[in-house]
């Protein structure tokens, strides 16, 4: 900001100035966002986290009558169930974001880099999926792999099959893969396109080739966003409802599905808390130690932020 | 890492081959985004109820179920459920998250407890938070309201899913503005008002209704948390068709599906063709 060359003509009017370049008046512009989240998210949080030491939720009659208990927090430790469904969630949330890296990163480094003819077209197709509704997208798989999908269809012709592929575990990576591909296309494609192309001609001018550029210029330089897109895709896949509910079946729910059912079907919310809790804070401490390894920039879209 | 480098240094394929094979990569991939999309465009049609191969002709009786005289009820009256709470959602999100990045990316908070980046970390936080830990704190807090079931719980719920996306929209477009356009709108004798809506509105204008056109879009969509907030009597779209599937495959979805897909795709083009023109 530079330096005002002619004074304000008026005293009221300077007021006004200095109190609309005031931290007092900034803060008011922030409070409603703040306060919405806090109010309807955190609070709602902190409630959830008391509801886990209850022996029993939802309250009745108030918080008067609560008994409190570690009994929930006993219970998730102890019955194994819990925790290997936690266990799975985490692999099916790690094999998804690493299949999704392997596939989008050439991708993402081919628009980037090659003069292709319809670059646009092209990332605009690949962010196409991402606005049509991710219930009718896993829906999709349903018929390409159930009974007289695809899969099975075409493989009559060679006269194999039918295989039973639906819910099974594969299936619901596959699922998880295409509905959170977009959220690691979008950053890893915005680092590689911001990586400055001459840097990468003189590392060939020195002697390098192309790998040895790659590996020297490109790559480290995509960090970045390859971590916002990794972050991302882990978190959504981690927490997944929709795709294991209609691609997994009993056999391969996930966590989400296991917090969902305690609190619509089961009614017992204490230990669907405690689940929750356990859940959030995993998720939370993650994000916190990735952040602290790679850093967050990518998702903000870039230096300026 | 030597080892790593020795090997780089003998890999040297030639050019063509290398193209070669990242372009059949990205065919590939768009394969795998849009075979299922096309399977449920083409069983759309299909004359059995249900959508299985072979299709064994064609029919229209799908498209039909959703126009009236004879169309589904739930389905429309989700569908105007779904579009209402999206354009109240939308203005709701658009309205406080300017005001938010407004104030966020224009202050220089760093006192011990208020620092500004904190306060920017801290409007994300519904991005970060599991969608299902968002949809069962919301619906144990309505609960406790009287308000569980109702579109208010949507309409509050959904301003908080989509307030971090216009945030990260509009400051991004701040980010870019140059603030002596304003200065100069002010020595010229604008007052602070007027120079708002006269030069700052105008200039951010892209990046508040891209902010919204983005929100809307979120609320229409979202399902995982508005599956714990509505009410059976009044749900949204993504919500029946959930139902509908629960039951079992329905070419009605298809259906459905496939004009989602038509209109997602014409918008997309138009937002591509208006911006590519804004941009030029």
């Amino acid at each position: 900001m530079g330096e005002r060359t002619t004074d304000p003509p008026g005293e009221t009017r300077s007021i006004i100035r200095r109190l609309s370049d005031s931290d007092w008046f900034r803060f008011i512009q922030i409070a409603p966002a703040v306060f919405w989240i806090g109010l309807f998210l955190v609070l709602p949080f902190l409630i959830i986290i008391s509801y886990s030491f209850f022996e029993s939720a939802p309250l009745i009659d108030g918080f008067g009558g609560a008994q409190l208990t570690l009994d929930n927090y006993v219970e998730f430790f102890t019955r194994s169930i819990y925790l290997s469904i936690l266990w799975d969630s985490f692999v099916i949330a790690v094999v998804t974001t690493v299949i999704t890296l392997l596939l989008v990163y050439p991708a993402a480094y081919y628009l980037a880099f090659s003069d292709v003819k319809y670059k646009n077209l092209f990332l605009l197709l690949f962010i196409l999926p991402f606005w049509m509704n991710i219930v009718i997208r896993t829906y999709a798989w349903r018929q390409v792999f159930g009974d007289g999908g695809l899969v099975n269809y075409l493989l009559g012709f060679v006269g194999a099959g039918p295989v039973e592929v639906l819910f099974t575990r594969p299936v619901v990576i596959i699922g998880l893969v295409h509905v959170f591909l977009p959220f690691m296309l979008l950053p890893v494609y915005s680092s590689l396109s911001n990586i400055d192309r001459s840097q990468i001609e003189s590392a060939k001018n020195l002697g390098a080739n192309r790998v040895e550029a790659f590996m020297e210029i490109t790559l480290p330089q995509s960090v970045p966003g390859v971590g916002a897109g990794v972050m991302l895709v882990f978190v959504l896949s981690f927490g997944a409802f929709v795709v294991p509910e209609l691609l997994g079946g009993a056999q391969n729910s996930m966590i989400a599905n296991r917090i969902a059912s305690m609190f619509l079907e089961l009614q017992s919310w204490e230990v669907g808390s405690a689940v929750a809790v356990i859940f959030t804070a995993l998720v939370l401490a993650l994000l916190y130690a990735f952040n602290r390894v790679i850093g967050l920039e990518g998702m903000y879209g870039g230096d300026n932020a | 890492m030597k080892p790593i480098r020795e090997v780089a240094r003998r890999i040297d394929l030639p050019e063509d081959t290398i193209d070669r094979l990242f372009r059949s990569h990205l065919v590939l991939l768009f394969l795998f985004l849009y075979a299922p999309i096309a399977v449920v465009v083409i069983l759309s049609f299909t004359p059995k109820s249900f959508p299985s191969f072979p299709m064994e002709g064609f029919s229209l009786e799908w498209y039909a179920n959703l126009l009236p005289p004879d169309h589904d009820e739930r389905v429309v009256n989700s569908l105007i459920t779904s579009l209402q709470v999206g354009v109240i959602s939308a203005l709701g999100a658009g309205v406080v998250g300017t005001l938010a990045a407004l104030g966020l990316v224009r202050s220089q908070f760093s006192s011990r407890w208020l620092q500004s980046d904190i306060l920017y970390t801290f409007t994300l936080v519904p991005i970060v938070v599991p969608w299902i830990v968002t949809g069962i704190a919301g619906l144990t807090f309505f609960n406790l309201l009287g308000i569980q079931g109702t579109t208010l719980s949507l309409v509050i719920g959904h301003i908080l899913i989509c307030l971090p996306f216009v945030i990260l929209i509009v400051s991004t477009q701040l980010y870019q503005f140059d603030r002596s356009v304003e200065e100069a709108a002010m020595n010229l004798g604008a007052s602070e008002l007027r120079t708002f809506y006269e030069v700052t509105l105008p200039l951010i204008a892209p990046g508040i209704i891209a902010g919204m056109f983005f929100a809307f879009t979120i609320s229409f969509d979202n399902f995982t948390q508005t599956f714990f907030w509505v009410s059976a009597q009044d749900p949204t779209l993504p919500v029946v068709i959930f139902g509908m599937i629960d039951y079992g495959l329905e070419p009605t979805v298809n259906a459905i599906g496939a004009i989602i897909v038509t209109l997602s795709a014409l918008i997309a083009a138009a937002a591509e063709r208006l911006s590519s023109r804004v941009l030029e």
